[in-house]
């Protein structure tokens, strides 16, 4: 099996294709537990391509301004270091992934526009690296790292993201009890216990929950 | 600190101690200190196990003060490993107690006639060194719980294990922590094979009747320190970003790049990346919780904290949280995506006393030479396991990743001067493989790491959009590195120094206040520059050349997926990073 096939988003929309959809909304009272492995992962949000990431970030996702500034000083477009997120675009399947600073050099080399991009030249994304539409409606990946899950992970799930069945098997498997109050499978109450005993297997979760 | 312990473990009628004034090592610290002496006193052709090497241990200029996280400590020698000089630098609480006692370096010399084990007692009376063959064959966490027995809770330990008693050339030499367990180590070259040539199992540091060492201007001191804890503290790297998720919140950024060396270097990304990650570490080791579970200090006076503790399922200790360097080493790079047996393999490290990179760089090269499968957890325990018991293929594989890939035919083997590299894939962030390549080290993801160079204004500035910026800036970083190494400050430090003005005045006038001299950039730039300048000399005269300062040639040859990069500097350039 290629690894385009098992990749998170290559999972999704075949599951999608085939109808294996569930869609399950939760109502939490509590920190969830197993954000942080979800978002790294990647979630699938649906969104239309051809933007700058800015825009993409800003307009469509939600996101303020201020915090894609001060906040998200790391970005990924599938895999390549991006500076210029005014230039950056994303095209159908692209995988966007969104953290904060990072400590070490490294972290350092890695920051976009920092001081030490020069040592990561060659994994930097340059405007040939995307593929484009002009406002097509697409879906990407949307990864979140570290501080930016702890901040934007609710953010994401009030607008509902795509996970993979398995992915969410083990979400759902991570959380402590009470912690989710009430949860709607395909729009019919469900209880939490009953989510064990499903095959989630190739199946995609449009997953989405708020506080209460 | 206005003194040095030269101890000559091979003197007639057993180990002689000797306290020195400092002489022409005054104004020394850290790796300032420690290559200076091993440039100036080790013969360069010597053995490293012969006893002409000597084991130079010497604390950060500023440790032992109340400079918020000053307290790392160098550890210096002739390698075992590279052959080269080497500095090895560790956390713990070694750093602050031995300063507090006094001595800038504790030397060991010589070596004993017969194969007596040594233990050396420092306190404020002196030094003692007693003969004590009890302590033969005990891991690290048995000997410290003897020590305490024996010196009680609040004594430092600086100590070998199995592997250091073997002169295994990964081997390690243990720093008490807070807690006072074995788990921080000057890791790096086999410098624990070296204190195990000299006999020394054991160094008990007693600060008792001991006060903390005072700065030249107190009230400008205390000011600084407070603006700067209050600079570390604000920013988000220092502040939020280490204390919350460790240094290993590195691994999904690094997987994402396709910098993140799996499978023994054959792939830049690792499919089990997200659970073995810094955010589900610590979201594991809040939700086991225990004391220091997942934000915890190395040692005393550190305000970042990015350590933690880890404890198993039912609670139960098992290490201290493993580093970045580590959960790539043993994690990514063999294929293993299971946090628990991450943590057990670096207690296994910490235990037998080796180096956590060398030791799952080595693993890595072991099961390409198919002696287990990549991600096999179970294989790689057992392995570990063959080190500590010193069995042939233990003693194999605790000589590092290089003479592993030797003797089992092996074509990739990721070292540099015969050391195996850290977690970031040269062909994926080439500017810190030009470190790797031409450090006197040997590969070495610390010896370029202080970030602080352009404002500390080492090299001057360094246009960073221009593809040749990567020499200038790795010569910068290396001497950056090597003059911050002197000071005792931890290296993490520099994020915030490097975006907050006010937090690198502070640390200047921490320096100045403490030591009463003004520290400038030409100065940082004189001792930095001094001090690679020792240690290329030393290698130079051990017979190193331009030759040694490349990567392994299947670096510029097989292309690192998901990029499909090369390493393309060339030795040309490589060969421009020491031209000053």
């Amino acid at each position: 099996m290629k690894d385009s096939d098992t990749s998170p988003l290559a999972r999704i929309m075949t599951a999608r294709e085939q109808g294996e959809t569930v869609r399950v909304e939760m109502a939490v009272s509590g920190p969830l537990l197993g954000l942080f492995t979800l978002f790294g992962r990647g979630v699938a949000v649906d969104v239309r391509i051809g933007c700058s990431i800015q825009a993409m970030v800003c307009d469509q996702l939600g996101i303020t301004p201020d915090y894609l500034a001060d906040g998200i000083q790391t970005i990924f477009l599938d895999g390549w270091a991006v500076d210029g997120i005014d230039q950056a675009k994303a095209g159908v399947g692209s995988v966007l992934a969104l953290s904060a600073a990072m400590p070490g050099l490294v972290g350092a080399t890695m920051r976009r526009g920092g001081h030490y991009a020069s040592l990561r030249g060659n994994i930097t994304y340059s405007e040939n690296e995307g593929a484009c539409g002009e406002g097509a409606p697409g879906t990407i990946l949307v990864k979140l790292f570290n501080q930016v899950a702890r901040d934007l992970g609710m953010h994401f799930l009030a607008r509902g993201v795509w996970v993979e069945g398995d992915r969410f098997a083990d979400f759902i498997g991570a959380q402590s009890s009470g912690c989710i109050e009430s949860m709607m499978l395909d729009g019919t109450p469900a209880a939490t216990e009953s989510l064990f005993e499903s095959d989630w297997q190739d199946r995609a979760v449009l997953l989405s929950g708020i506080e209460k | 600190m206005d003194k040095i312990l030269r101890i000559d473990m091979g003197a007639e009628g057993g180990p002689a101690v000797k306290i020195e004034p400092l002489g022409d090592y005054a104004g020394l610290g850290g790796r300032a200190m420690t290559s200076t002496v091993v440039a100036k006193e080790v013969p360069p052709l010597c053995h490293p196990l012969g006893s002409e090497n000597k084991l130079i241990i010497s604390p950060g200029l500023l440790a032992g003060s109340a400079a918020a996280i000053s307290g790392r400590i160098s550890v210096g020698c002739k390698s075992p490993l590279t052959g080269g000089i080497k500095e090895a630098n560790s956390g713990g609480q070694g750093g602050q107690v031995m300063a507090r006692l006094g001595y800038a370096a504790i030397i060991l010399e010589g070596k004993p006639a017969d194969d007596t084990l040594y233990k050396v007692v420092v306190n404020k009376d002196g030094a003692t060194v007693s003969a004590d063959n009890n302590l033969k064959g005990l891991g690290n966490y048995d000997l410290i719980d003897k020590a305490r027995d024996e010196f009680g809770e609040k004594v430092a330990c600086v100590s070998i294990g199995t592997a250091g008693e073997m002169k295994l050339s990964a081997a390690s030499i243990a720093f008490t922590d807070m807690e006072q367990r074995p788990t921080r180590h000057a890791g790096r070259g086999g410098v624990g094979a070296v204190m195990g040539a000299k006999q020394v199992k054991l160094i008990v540091l007693d600060d008792a009747g001991m006060g903390m060492r005072k700065p030249a201007d107190p009230e400008a001191f205390k000011a600084a320190n407070k603006l700067f804890v209050e600079g570390l503290r604000g920013h988000a790297v220092t502040g939020q970003g280490l204390p919350a998720y460790g240094t290993n919140v590195l691994t999904n950024v690094l997987n994402e790049a396709g910098a993140y060396p799996t499978n023994n270097f054959s792939a830049g990304r690792f499919d089990g990346g997200d659970k073995i990650s810094g955010e589900a570490q610590a979201e594991l080791e809040n939700t086991r919780g225990g004391e220091g579970s997942a934000t915890h200090g190395c040692h005393r006076g550190c305000v970042i904290r990015c350590s933690g503790t880890f404890y198993d399922k039912d609670g139960k200790f098992v290490s201290k949280q493993p580093e970045y360097e580590t959960v790539w080493s043993h994690g990514g790079n063999c294929g293993i995506d299971d946090l628990d047996t991450i943590a057990t393999l670096d207690r296994m490290d910490d235990d037998y006393g080796v180096d956590t990179i060398e030791m799952g760089a080595t693993i890595g090269v072991a099961m390409e030479a198919g002696l287990a499968e990549f991600g096999d957890a179970e294989a790689a325990i057992r392995l570990v396991k063959e080190v500590g018991t010193g069995s042939p293929l233990g003693r194999i594989l605790g000589s590092g990743a290089a003479v592993t890939g030797q003797v089992f035919g092996v074509e990739r083997v990721p070292v540099v001067k015969r050391q195996a590299m850290p977690a970031y894939d040269p062909r994926a962030v080439q500017g810190v493989a030009v470190t790797y390549a031409t450090t006197p080290m040997g590969a070495d993801h610390t010896a370029g790491y202080a970030v602080t160079a352009n404002i500390l204004g080492v090299g001057g500035n360094v246009d960073p959009l221009k593809p040749e910026g990567q020499v200038e800036l790795s010569r910068n970083l290396q001497i950056a590195t090597a003059a911050i190494d002197a000071t005792g400050f931890c290296l993490f430090i520099a994020f915030a120094i490097l975006d907050q003005p006010e937090t690198f005045q502070a640390m200047l006038d921490l320096v100045g206040a403490f030591t009463g001299s003004p520290l400038t950039g030409d100065d940082v730039t004189a001792l930095g520059q001094s001090i690679l300048d020792n240690e290329r000399d030393f290698n130079a005269r051990a017979g190193f050349t331009a030759k040694d300062d490349r990567l392994p040639e299947y670096f510029k040859n097989e292309a690192l997926p998901p990029h499909n990069v090369t390493f393309q500097v060339s030795d040309e350039e490589l060969d421009q990073v020491f031209n000053w």
